[in-house]
This record gives structure tokens, sequence and C-alpha cells, in this order.
């Protein structure tokens, strides 16, 4: 079979890639790494052996080349069968390894079954094994090393490289798994396992032995209980029946004794019961009514003494009232006679207070002044409004004054200066007469009226208005003269300045002089004002009685004082009024207890209030005692009336009791009490004999159970004594307590017993000691198939290695040898298995017989070649020849066996097509050169990447 | 009108170890192992007490005398004792395991109990109506017995009703030793009317009417092949002698035995979850009781060349068990077998002619060739013959049969090593 064409679809980098035909023998395939050549091989053998089944358990490592360009995963390979049929392969990556289709050359569809003829029955991994070479397995360790070189180069002839690895895995787990004469294989760990079990279930097994001893123990030890249990049984009914008798000794007697006493007493019949504890009833009944009756006796003559009593004073009921009235008032008039004292100390000094008071305000001033006195607000404003009243007109007055002397100083500036400018104007005019003229007469004038004037003033009132008259007088004489007549001199120029200056002055003056009378005027207003003012302040002061030279500040002054003498007198006045309400209360208490106490004999005396305080205390005390007295009086009656119904009844049940004691004594058969007591201890003694005789015979019977074993028992006491009964009784106590010590020595013994046993019984190891052997066994019996199935195995490749060696080695042998004499060049001419060796020899030139290990390793190589070419030869004679696919198979050969081994690849090409994969360029020529030696077509070099 | 009204045990083995287990169960399992033989019995015990029976048959193999277990006969007459309480009378026979020579501790059985001699004796069932009922019974004197007791029997009177009880080997069961061997129709002649038989572990009921003939199985399967419910039969007997059977099961640890074709499944993802599933399902039908699964994974697929490497069955099995052996009632799977085989066309490499070809015809051929096979089992008595390991694995040498199934093993084995293919 050949490869004509391959057309990748979608594989590893490559997409819709195609390539072909490839028509020589050798093809090689060149290119650099990752140029693709190891994907193509791979593509090839997927197409024709399939894919991995799924991606999902693909061993690691696994490359799926998924089509990274594009494309569906996979593509068709183009095949001519050694027959000449050229069919397509196509497959694509799916489930099963991939869906493959057939197709013929001619398009139709060619039957997939013939797929496995097509590839000769072959195997991918025949394929992979057997047609494919690489590097690798040229440098494998096994072809390189000494020891397993010749297995290995053996396996290469029957096309099972793995062979001698898998012999070698099969016989180490076998030993492992068990080793004749070994002892540390698995086997003989579980065996050993399994004796200790063994062992320890033999001791175990003596549990059982032991069990039975103890259980036969047992039982007899049980058995012995039991008889000593019923011995002890035996022997303690004796015992009881000794202990019987024994407490039934006492009653025995007791009741001999009782039947002998009886008979020595005679017999009383109906003697009331209980006779002497009724009769001394009775007879302490009447000892008791005898003593109430005389007590109630008693009783009626001291309540009758009692209730005729008379009582002292017994009148005072009478003035309850009043005696009530010093009782209540008691407290009252102590506290009165305490404070008055105190009370009269304190109104004297409010009087002392109120003295100073009125002395302060006047000698004219007294109480009823002191009330009358008005202290209203109206007055207070009275005095408010003349205080201002006076103040404004006074201060009017001065502003009036003070405005009158500005104007009175201006008036005179300017008259001088008017006499000036007139004396200028005389002198600009010859003086004439009054050259003498002095102005003196009206300046005197003025002068006098200014000081007459001012004297007013200082002294003020009519002192003031009298000098404003005569100083206005005295100006107008002044001016007058100033005016009258007065020469001019000068030139008419300054004449007439002097003039109008002189005529300005005098304008000036006399509207100063105007305006000085009019200020006097209001000066003298103002005078008026004031005196109207003062005249109505002395008015009002003497309505009320008050001195006229008060101003309103004394007045106001004058009213303080009043009031403080005022709330003095209040005060004063409450104190005397309580002084007289105490004495008052004294003078009633008084009043109320002097006749009671002189009534009633009470020294009383009624200026010493403390004797009054104690005869009216011992009134009180004496009306308390009397109603007291009077009270019991009466109380003595009622039980006096009470004490006389008891006595009589009394008198009744003391005759009753004697009645009863009569009739006690008369039915006890007896004539006095002495008798009927002496008949009562005669019934007595009978009664307790009796009484012990039935309690001995019930013991008895109790001791001995009802009816006939009475009898029995009695006639057992009767036969027996005190003493014999307790020897017996120690006797059978002794025996007792020695069977006691046996049982617990015996029952001690079972217990232990029992305890052993239910060791024994709760055993369980032995359980899993069991479960263990088994599982031992089992491990065991699993270790042998396990080994069992390697030995088979084992066999199985060696039979197999025998038939073929019987029926396809020499073929293979004989194929091998033919190259392996090529591609040394002769130096090898023969290549044989000797017989039964599985073992591959060759012979040298000189015909000397060589070993593989004693080979070169060039040497080596070359044989392995050789004997897979020889295989691939001999496989082919049977079935279809697989292409041969180089892998960089010959990279590391030196250039002259590289070149043989090549010629030897180009001449298995003759028979398998040769499909060369390589990235050094030297391996084309090393193929060129051999083909060119062999004088053959060249190879077909297809270049990559 | 009721004649009797009886349960029919056999097969107790008391306190016997399971068995066929290779590896060791974890504690709770293992407790619980230990005392699945006395817990079935006690259930038995309880179930004959509940259902008010007249009497308790019980045909051999109460204990492994070999085993020498005290525990098993004192559990044993414990039970017995309990029923003799109630008034209810127990018949015991002994078969081939525990015989009346072998081992027995010397214990006393409660007076309600009647235990049969090495020969045969009827015993009335009901103590104040002899006419009623009637066991026949007889104990092996010894651990082979290979006369046919049956026919020792001979012919008994079929009035009153008559029960038989025996260890036996009908029909010559060939999964269990033939001792006294006897037929159906040897049973047939006797004029038993009820046979309780002991011996065959499976539940067989081999004769539906006169005589009824019956093999209860053991109470307790102890053993991977003892699968399924196990208990006793509950028998009523009526006035006509009409037999009715009722199955009670009373093991309290069920065996399965589970084959998953591991072929379907393209992940051990999916394989684990079908196997969870799978042990989900074994709990639900096992009527509250704990189960021990054996799995077998069968089928062909690219998962099983996975499940062959190192450890992957080992730690599918600590999966499953952490998952389910731990609980109560619990599911302990005791191994995973991997029967499965890789994706592999023998037939296609059969007509291939290189060695892998060679190997399988050879192994092929092995089948049809006696000779050939032995070559191939040549060198097995090695180790199976072994002076100190043939008293463990004689009984286990492979036969022809077996042989043929490990040379099919040792196949697979050598195409794995030969022919994996690179990836």
């Amino acid at each position: 079979m050949r490869i004509r064409r391959l057309h990748i679809d979608g594989f590893g980098r490559f997409a819709d890639r195609r390539l072909g035909p490839f028509e020589r023998p050798v093809t090689v395939f060149l290119g650099p790494n990752e140029a693709g050549k190891s994907t193509l091989l791979e593509f090839v053998r997927r197409v024709l052996f399939g894919f991995r089944a799924a991606r999902g358990r693909a061993p690691s490592g696994y490359n799926d080349f998924p089509p990274l360009a594009g494309g569906q995963h996979g593509g068709g390979v183009t095949i001519v069968s050694d027959a000449g049929e050229t069919v397509t392969v196509r497959r694509f990556q799916g489930t099963g390894g991939g869906s493959v289709r057939l197709t013929a050359e001619s398009g139709e569809p060619f039957p997939e079954g013939e797929l496995q003829r097509l590839l000769g029955h072959h195997s991918r991994d025949v394929f992979q094994n057997v047609f494919t070479f690489t590097l690798d397995e040229l440098h494998s360790e096994n072809l390189l090393n000494d020891e397993s070189v010749n297995a290995q180069i053996y396996s290469v002839g029957i096309g099972a490289t793995k062979l001698p690895d898998a012999l070698k895995a099969l016989n180490n787990h076998r030993d492992w798994l068990f080793l004749k004469g070994g002892s540390k294989h698995e086997i003989a760990k579980a065996a050993n396992q399994l004796g200790e079990i063994d062992s320890k279930l033999a001791e175990v097994a003596n549990n059982a032995v032991e069990y039975s001893d103890l259980t036969s123990r047992l039982k007899q030890v049980k058995e012995e209980l039991q008889r000593l249990s019923g011995l002890r049984r035996k022997q303690q009914s004796e015992l009881d029946h000794q202990k019987r008798l024994e407490s039934a000794w006492d009653d025995w007697n007791d009741l001999n004794q009782a039947e002998e006493e009886l008979a020595g007493l005679p017999p009383i019949e109906d003697f009331p019961i209980d006779g002497v504890s009724r009769l001394e009833t009775l007879e302490e009944r009447i000892d008791a009514a005898q003593r109430e009756y005389d007590s109630s006796s008693v009783e009626v003559s001291e309540a009758k003494t009692e209730a005729e009593a008379i009582v002292e004073h017994e009148a005072i009921l009478d003035r309850s009232p009043d005696i009530r009235k010093l009782e209540q008032g008691r407290t009252s008039f102590h506290n009165s006679v305490r404070d008055l004292p105190k009370r009269k100390d304190e109104s004297d000094k409010h009087e002392n207070s109120l003295a100073s008071t009125l002395k302060d305000l006047g000698p004219d001033w007294d109480e009823a002044r002191l009330e009358n006195f008005d202290l209203s607000l109206a007055v207070r404003e009275d005095i408010s409004r003349f205080q201002e009243e006076l103040q404004e007109a006074g201060q009017k007055l001065g502003d009036s004054k003070s405005t009158l002397t500005q104007h009175e100083t201006l008036l005179e500036e300017s008259t001088e200066a008017e006499s000036r400018a007139k004396r200028e104007l005389e002198a600009a005019v010859k003086p004439v007469s009054r050259k003498n003229g002095s102005k003196a007469p009206p300046a005197i004038c003025l002068a006098a009226g200014m000081a007459v004037l001012a004297v007013g003033v200082v002294l003020g009132g009519s002192a003031l208005f009298l000098g404003i008259a005569a100083g206005v007088a005295l100006a107008a004489v002044a001016a007058y003269l100033f005016a009258s007549g007065r020469p001019f001199a000068g030139t008419d120029m300054e004449y007439g300045r002097l003039s109008r200056a002189l005529e300005d002055a005098r304008q000036l003056a006399r509207q100063r002089e105007s305006r000085v009378g009019k200020c006097k005027k209001a000066v003298e207003e103002a005078e008026r004002s004031v005196g109207a003012v003062r005249r109505e302040w002395r008015q009002w002061l003497s309505d009320r009685n008050l001195r006229e030279t008060f101003l309103p500040e004394t007045v106001g002054e004058l009213r303080g004082k009043v009031e403080l003498g005022r709330s003095q007198l209040l005060s004063l006045r409450s104190h005397r009024e309580r002084i007289d309400a105490i004495q008052n209360d004294i003078d009633g208490y008084i009043e109320v207890a002097a006749p009671l106490a002189s009534g009633f004999g009470v020294p009383f005396d009624r200026n010493d209030w403390n004797s009054v305080a104690v005869a009216a205390d011992s009134l009180v005390e004496m009306r308390t005692s009397v109603e007291r007295r009077v009270g019991d009086r009466t109380n003595a009656a009622t039980i006096l009336k009470n004490a006389e119904r008891q006595l009589k009844e009394r008198m009744s049940d003391l005759r009753k009791a004697r009645e009863e004691l009569k009739s006690l004594l008369h039915s006890g058969g007896a004539a006095d009490a002495e008798d009927f007591r002496k008949r009562a201890e005669i019934v007595r003694q009978r009664t307790n004999l009796e009484e012990q005789k039935r309690g001995s015979l019930g013991r008895l019977q109790r001791l001995s159970g009802p009816g006939e074993p009475l009898e029995a028992l009695k006639k057992q006491l009767g036969g027996t004594d005190f003493q014999t009964i307790r020897d017996e009784k120690r006797l059978l106590g002794e025996k007792i307590e020695h069977a006691d010590a046996e049982i617990r020595e015996l029952s001690t013994e079972q217990g232990s017993i029992q305890t052993d046993l239910k060791t024994l019984t709760g055993e369980e190891e032995s359980s899993s000691l069991r479960a263990e052997r088994h599982r031992l066994l089992e491990e065991i019996r699993g270790l042998a198939r396990e080994w069992a199935v390697r030995t088979i195995a084992e066999n199985l490749l060696k039979e197999s290695q025998a038939k073929f060696e019987r029926e396809r080695q020499p073929g293979v042998v004989r194929h091998a040898e033919s190259f392996f004499k090529g591609i040394t060049d002769g130096r090898y001419r023969t290549v044989f298995s000797p017989l039964g060796r599985s073992e591959i020899q060759v012979t040298d030139s000189d015909g000397v017989p060589r070993r593989p290990f004693q080979l070169s390793r060039g040497t080596r190589e070359q044989l392995f070649l050789a004997l897979r070419f020889g295989l691939i030869q001999e496989l082919g004679q049977r079935s279809e020849r697989l292409p041969v696919i180089v892998d960089e198979a010959l990279v590391n050969f030196d250039p002259e066996r590289g070149l043989r081994a090549a010629a030897a690849f180009t001449k298995l090409a003759e028979a398998n097509q040769l499909l060369v994969f390589t990235c050094h360029p030297t391996i084309v020529e090393l193929f060129q050169n051999a083909a060119a030696e062999l004088e053959v077509q060249e190879p077909e070099v297809v270049r990559m990447g | 009108m009721m004649r009797i009204r009886f349960v029919h045990a056999a097969d107790l083995h008391l306190d016997s170890p399971f068995t066929g287990l290779k590896a060791a169960a974890p504690e709770n399992v293992a407790d619980r192992l230990y005392k699945a033989t006395f817990d079935a019995y006690e259930n038995i015990i309880d179930l004959c007490i509940a259902e008010e029976v007249d009497a308790l048959l019980v045909a051999g193999d109460v204990y492994d005398g070999a085993d020498r277990s005290l525990r098993a006969q004192l559990r044993f007459i414990e039970g017995l004792k309990r029923l003799d309480t109630e008034g209810i009378r127990s018949f015991v026979c002994h078969g081939n395991h525990d015989p009346l020579e072998g081992w027995q501790a010397r214990l006393d059985y409660p007076p309600g109990c009647h235990r049969f001699g090495p020969d045969w004796e009827a015993a009335p069932v009901f103590e104040d109506a002899p006419e009623r009922v009637v066991v026949h019974g007889i104990s092996y004197p010894k651990r082979e017995v290979t006369e046919n007791l049956a026919r020792r029997l001979g012919k008994v009177d079929p009035d009153p009703f008559s029960i038989g009880l025996v260890h036996a080997n009908v029909n010559n069961d060939a999964g269990h030793a033939a001792y006294a061997p006897c037929s159906l129709d040897d049973l047939a002649q006797s004029g038993v009317g009820y046979w309780a038989l002991g011996h065959v572990h499976a539940r067989q009921e081999l004769s539906e009417r006169e005589p009824t003939v019956v093999y209860p199985g053991n109470p307790q399967g102890r053993h991977p092949n003892e699968t399924g419910a196990r208990g006793v039969y509950l028998v009523e007997v009526d006035d006509g002698g009409k037999v009715d059977l009722k199955f009670r099961p009373v093991d309290t640890v069920r065996w399965e035995r589970v084959q998953l074709d591991s072929g379907s499944f393209e992940t051990e993802q999916e394989l684990l979850n079908a196997l969870h599933e799978g042990m989900q399902r074994l709990l639900d039908g096992a009527e509250g009781r704990s189960v021990v699964v054996r799995v077998t994974l069968a089928g062909r697929g690219e998962l099983n060349r996975n499940l062959r490497r190192p450890n992957t069955i080992e730690d599918l099995v600590e999966a499953i068990n952490g998952e389910w052996a731990e609980r109560s009632p619990f599911v302990w799977c005791e191994r995973i077998e991997d029967a499965s085989t890789a994706p592999f066309d023998r037939e296609a490499r059969l007509k291939g002619s290189d060695f892998l070809a060679e190997v399988l015809r050879t192994a092929g051929r092995a089948k049809t060739d006696p000779e050939l096979l032995a070559t191939l089992g040549a060198g097995l008595s090695e180790l199976y013959q072994h002076h100190r390991f043939r008293r463990y694995l004689s009984d286990f040498a492979p036969g022809e049969e077996k042989l043929a199934a490990l040379v099919e093993e040792a196949e697979a084995m050598t195409v794995d090593l030969l022919f994996e293919e690179d990836p």
C-alpha cells in the first residue's frame, strides 16, 4: 500500500492543504522545526487508524491537533493498494475514533470493511512500532545497555519491542506476589499473619474447655448449696419451735397462776362497772358542791354589805357641770396664771416706747392727736406740691433778678458809652457852660439807685422790693440829669459822626433802660408769686395746727414720727386687751371654784392662785371618787342578786349528788363507801386475773395457731421445762451458724465461677479473629490468582514467541541478513538465531560469531534496522506492504553509516513506500546519494514551512 | 382449623464470619458483620414470639463446630430459653458443621427443646396432644454422613401429620457437599407431610405439596454469593394437612452483587455517579437493612484503560465507601472487580500477521486445546501445591474451566503490556 495524496481539511496548523501525488519510492519531507512534519505524520496515522475516541479521557501528553487554522478536524489520505486499487480514506474526529469513509478512484464509495485489509490488518501500534523509525528507539536505553540489548534486538525481529519490558514487568510482579523459596513475598506475609491469628484462635478455643469445667463445678456447687439450704431450713424450723416454747413459757406460768388465784376469790355478781371511780367522782362532786355552796354564802353577805354603803359628799355629783368647768378650764387657768406677769412686762415696754415717741413729737402731742393726725396720701401729695411750688417760685425769682442785674450792667455800659460820646461831642464843640458840668450828679444818683437795689436784693422780701423801687428812681434821676443839654464840640463832620454816635448810644441806652424796666417788673412779679405760695403754705400749716415756721421737709419728717407712734399705740392697745382677757379668765375660774370649795370643805384663798389650783384639783378628784363609789354600790346590788340565785342552785346540786351516791352504794350492795370499796377491790382482782388468763391463752394460741395445736402446745409445755428448752435452742443455733458459714463459702465460689463464665461468654475477640482469618484467606487466594494470571501471561507470551520463532523467524532473519550485509558493506555475513536461545547472533566476514552486546553501538543500530527491515519484508509477504516512515531516525549517524542506512532504506523502498521526515538538508542529500549509488529514481523532496 | 404453626430455619452458622471479604471492613461495618448471624437469630426468635407459633424447627448447622465458638452455643440456647419461657417448643437437629461428635460445650438446653440424636426419633410437638403432629428428626453423629438418611427413616404413618427434620443434600446439589444425599423421590416415599431441610444455603421450595419439601436457606448471607433477602419459613398446616408457606426475611446485612457496564461511561465521574446511584438503589431495596456489595465492572470502553491504572479502582472504592459505609444502615462496597476490557477489536487483530496476532491466536487455541491450556497453566502448582500454602490454596487450584478464564485475563494483560498505544 502506498500513500498517493494527502488532503488535510483541518489538522493542527494545516487547513485545506493538499500534498502529492507521491509517485516515487522515496519521498522526503524537508522543513525546519515547527514546519509541521510531526503534524503531517500524525495526520496520516489518525486518518488511517482512527482518532482517539474522546478528548475527555485522553492520557496526559496526548496532542489532539485541533484544527487551529480552521476546517473540519481530519481529512483524506489517498492510497494505492498492492493490488493497484486507488482508494481515498476520509476520516474526521468523532465518536468511536471518528467516522471513516472510503471512496474508490471512480468516486464510487468503497466498502468500509475493506480498510482493514488495505492496511494489512495491521493495527495502529504495529504501524507505529514496526513501520515507523524514530530517533528515540535507536537511542533507547535497551539498545545501549549491554544487558538488555540481546533481548531488544531479538524482540525487534518478532515485532514486539516491548516484549522484554513486558516479560520483566510480569516477572517482577510475580516474584513480588510469590517467589518459590522466598519469604518476603506478599503471600508469605499474609500467611504469616494468618498463622498468628490461628494461634490466637487456638488460645481462645481453650475457653470452651474451661467453660465446661466451670459449668460442671458450678452445678456441683449449686447442688451442695441446695442441700445445705434444705438442712438449714429444717434446723431453723426446729429452732423456731424451741423459741416458740421459750416465749410461751411466761404465759404458760401466768395462766396457771391466774387460775389458782381466781379459785380463792368469792364471786360478786352485777357490781356496777367502774364502781370505785364512779364513787370517787360522786364524792368529789359532793365535796365540790359543798365548797361552792359555802363560797356563794360568803359572796351573798359581802355583796349585801357593799350594796348598803353610804358615800360622803355624794351631793357633789349634782354639781357636775361646774366641776366639769373646773376640770376643763384647769389647764387654761394654769397657763393664764403663768402668762399674766410676762404680758404685763411686755405692755410696760410698749408704753415706754410710745411715751418716748410722743415726747419727740412735742408736748402738745398725745394718743388722741396721734390717732387723729391725717396721714392720708392727699396730705403727702400736698406736702410734695408745696415743696415744688416754693422751689419753683424761688427759682423764678432768682432767675428774674439775675436777668435784671445783667441788663442793668448793660444799661450802665450804654449810659457810660453815651456819656463818653457826649463828652467827645462836647470836646469837639467848645465847651460852654458845662465845663464844670460833671456827670457826677447822675452818676451818684445811679450809684445810689444801684446800691439801694443791691440792698433790696440782699435783704429780699419787701426790702428787695423797696430796694428795686429806690434804685429805679435814682437811675431815672441820673438819666434825666445826663440827658439835659449837653454841649457839643468838634468839627461838623466829626461832630456829625460824634452826634450820630451819641444818638446811637442814646438809643441803645433807651432800649436798655426799657429792658431794665421790664426786668424790674418781672422781679416784682416773681416776688409776688413767692409771697403768695408762702402764704398758702402757712395757711395749710395753721389748718393743721402746726407751727407756721415748718418747711414742707419738716412736715414730712413729722409724718414719719406720727406713723411710728401710731403703730406703737396699736401694739400697746393689743397688749392691754390681752392682759384684760387673761385677768378675766382667772377671775371667772375663781368665781366657779370659790363656792364649790366652800360647799365641800376644801381650803381656798381667792388671792392665792396656787391654792385656787389645788382646790380645783381636789374638787375634781372628789367628784371622780364619789362617782366611782356610787357606781360600786350599784354593782354590788346586781352581784347580790346573782349570788343569791347561785346559792339556791348549788344547794340543789349538792342534794342531787348526795342522792346519786346513795343509789350507787345500793347498787354495789354496800352499806357505805368503805364497804363499797372493799367489794370493788375483789371485783377488780377477779377481772385482772380473768384478763391475765385470757391474755396468756391468746398469746399461746397465737404461738400455736388456732384449734388443736393450742392443746398440743400446752401438752408440749406441760411435758418440758425451761432449761431443756434453752439448751436445745443453743445447740440448734450453733448448727445453723455452721451451715451458714458453709453456704457463704459456696456462694462466694458460685459468684466467682459465674463471673468467670460471664467473662468467657462475653468474649468477642474470636469473632473478629475469625473474620480476619477469612479475610486473609481471601487475600491469599486473590494474590494467588493475580500470580496465576501473570504466570499464565508469561507462558502465553513465551508460547507465542516460540510459535513465532518456529514459523516466522526464519524468514525475518533471512531478510535481515540480506539487509545487514548490505548496510555493513559485507563486514558481517550472516544473521542467525541459535536454537532455543531467544537471541540473534551475527558472524563477521571472518566467520566469527558475535552476540549483540559484543557489537559496537553503530553495528547494533544497523542490526536493529536490519531486523526491522527483515520483519517488514516478512510481513509484506503475508499482507499489504505499509509505507515505512523515517522520522529523523538517521540524524546521529556518521555520514558513512548514514549513507549505508539510507541505502538500506532506499532498497527497502523497492517494496515499501518510504516517507522520510527531516529538518536536515543533509538527510535529503543522504537519500539522494543513496539513490545515485543504487542507481534508482531520486527521492521526491517536499519542502515544507 | 389449624393443626400447627411453626417456623422452619436452618444453617444459622452462628458466629461464623463473613467469607470472601478481601478488604478489612471499617469499624462500624465490621461490628455489624460480627453480629449479623446473631442478630438474624434474634430476629427468628422475635418472629416466633410475635407470630405465637407452636414450635421452631432448626435443620442443622446451628454453628460451626470447627470455630469452637462458645458464644454461638450460648446465644443459641439463650434464644431457645426465650421461646421456652413463651411456651414455644423447639426442635433441633445437627448437620455437618455441628455434628454430635464435634466440639460442643456442655450446656443445658431448656426443657421445651428437643435435640435429635444420631438415629431417627419421633417427638410429638404437643405433649398433651401427641396425636396432632410428630417431628421425625436425626442429627449427624460426625461431619461426613454419606448415607441416605431419608431411606433409613423408611415409611412413617401419615397420621398424625409428621414433619421430617434433617440436614441433607437433595438431588445432589452441586454447590454443597454431598452429605446425607437423597432424592426428592426418597422423601416423597416417606409418608412425611413436611420436610424441614437444611444444608443448602439458597432458599428452595423443592416440592409444594405431599410432601412439602423446603430449604429455607441460611437466615443471614455470609458470602458474596449468598445474595438477596435471607430468612426463614413461617409454616401453617391445617387439619386437612394443607401446608401454607410464607417466607420471612430475618437477615440484618444483605449481600448484593452489582454489574455495571463501565464501557458506557465517558469519564470516571460518570462512572462514580452511576455507582452512587447504584448504592442508593441497593439501600432502597434492602428494607432498612445494611448492604455489602461487590461491584463488577464489565464492558469495553476507553475508560477501562484508565481503570487499570494503579489505584484507580481503589480510589473508586474509597469514594463510594466514604459516602455510604459510614451511614446507618450502611452500604459497604467490599470490592470492585474490573472485568472490563479496553477498546480492542480482537477479531480484527486476529487477522493480523504480527506478534500480537500470534498471542491472541495462541490464547484462543488454548480454549479448545487442553494440552496447550495445560502448557499455559504450567508452573501454577508451584504455588497451589506449595507445602506451606497449599492448605489455604489447594481447594482453589484452577481446574480447566477456571484456567480458561485465567487465560482470558492473562491475554488482556499481555495486550495491555505489549501494545498499549502511545499517546
